[in-house]
């Protein structure tokens, strides 16, 4: 078994620094005085930037449209911070906006793809393009580098298999640590139904990766 | 008091699903089915590998992606955007546009202005004809027509010389008329300076002297 760590849910701590700059920010904008709250702003973006930018590269799966779906993602949270319910968390409201705007963006682009032929090379910044343009050099052996880039270009093919809806469900429950009513909260799903869309994500990724256990059980 | 392996075994005959496999795998919960049988627990292992492993390859290539330069640049750009929402560029209104005013108060502006317009006409044309009247001799303007009429005096008296004295008049007569109305019935209290004051008369003499 693996010895990667199941990623630590957004601290309790973490939470209610949030919720005192969200609470700071809302005031700021509210008496007009927009320099401060950018100031205040900055820290949050500062916090929830690299998380933010994992969950729209895995969901909308290229990263240039992966950094503007962030950079639009907290515009919006900032111009619309007046309509910011403190009694909610900043981090699922923030995401919420996040996931809105990727989902946009991928059917902007299904629309795209629609129409246009697309060229040879041009997914280079895609998440299932060949691991080498993007994994850093330096690792102990070629061998080990082609197995490690062949085994993550995989898993890439195989996440981006998956339908939107589980692959969201599945990076935020599974990548980002959310627990199934933050899914809810996040997609507007209920929590059986964000259970659903996980078993079935997990399914489907065991069947393309290949698991030996896939579907070999019965009932119980 | 744990339940025996075969009673467990009585109750889960199978193995367990791959729903049940995966719901225990997600939630962290221990089912009992998987206390005895080995090949499930199997399974659940590889289950958990391939989550760990699918995990880990995801968080490495998004964090391949998102170097710390790039999330510095993404961070520097995002600020900048919220910077130009604060400050939104200044829109100079051009042309300016005043407020108009009223329609009442604009027809009442024209009238005046074609009243205004139709005085100077009549005035300009009345002045032309009562100007110009033959047998009738234009009077003496104000103004500039004034000083029109003393330049021209002027250039005549120029080109004429020096003006004539009239014939009638007489400056001895003029004198005397002085020293009379000087010596007629005055008031007292003046008589003392007009002792002291020379006499138009006596200061003649000593001229002619």
């Amino acid at each position: 078994m693996s010895a990667v760590a199941q990623p630590a849910p957004a601290t309790a701590a973490g939470r209610e620094a949030d919720a005192r700059a969200a609470s700071a920010i809302k005031a700021l904008v509210s008496s007009a005085r927009l320099d401060e709250a950018r100031e205040r702003f900055a820290e949050l973006v500062t916090r929830h930037q690299r998380r933010a930018s994992r969950i729209a590269f895995h969901y909308v799966r290229d990263a240039a449209e992966a950094d503007e779906a962030v950079q639009d993602a907290f515009v919006r949270a900032f111009t619309h911070f007046d309509g910011f319910r403190e009694d909610l968390v900043f981090e699922v409201w923030f995401t919420r906006i996040l996931i809105n705007g990727c989902l946009d963006r991928i059917k902007a682009r299904n629309r795209r793809e629609r129409w246009l032929v697309p060229r040879p090379g041009s997914g280079s910044g895609r998440l299932d393009a060949n691991p080498g343009e993007t994994t850093a050099s330096g690792r102990p052996s070629p061998e080990d580098l082609l197995l490690q880039g062949e085994q993550r270009r995989q898993i890439a093919r195989a996440l981006g298999q998956l339908p939107d809806r589980q692959r969201l469900v599945f990076v935020l429950s599974q990548i980002e640590g959310c627990s199934a009513r933050e899914v809810g909260a996040v997609t507007g799903l209920n929590e059986s139904t964000v259970r659903v869309h996980l078993f079935r994500a997990v399914r489907k990724l065991r069947r393309l990766l290949g698991h030996p256990a896939a579907g070999r059980a019965s009932r119980a | 008091m744990r339940p025996s392996r075969t009673f467990l075994r009585g109750l889960w005959p199978g193995h367990l699903g791959d729903e049940a496999l995966v719901e225990t795998c997600l939630d962290g919960t221990a089912h009992p089915h998987l206390d005895w049988c080995g090949a499930c627990q199997e399974r659940l292992g590889e289950v958990r590998a391939m989550l760990d492993t699918v995990r880990a390859d995801a968080v490495d290539a998004a964090d391949c992606v998102f170097t710390p330069d790039r999330l510095a640049a993404q961070r520097a750009h995002i600020l900048r955007r919220l910077e130009r929402v604060s400050h939104p560029a200044r829109v100079i209104t051009f042309p300016a546009f005043h407020r108009s005013a009223p329609v009442a108060r604009r027809v009442a502006r024209r009238w005046v202005a074609m009243a205004a317009a139709a005085g100077l006409l009549i005035g300009l044309v009345a002045g032309s004809v009562v100007e110009f009247r033959p047998g009738r001799q234009a009077p003496a303007r104000a103004g500039s027509g004034q000083t029109a009429t003393r330049m021209a005096d002027a250039r005549n008296d120029t080109a004429r010389g020096p003006a004539p004295r009239p014939a009638s008049f007489n400056e001895e007569a003029f004198l005397s008329d002085l020293e009379s109305a000087a010596s007629a019935p005055s008031v007292e209290e003046l008589r003392a300076i007009d002792d002291l004051t020379p006499h138009v008369r006596e200061v003649q003499a000593t001229l002619l002297r």
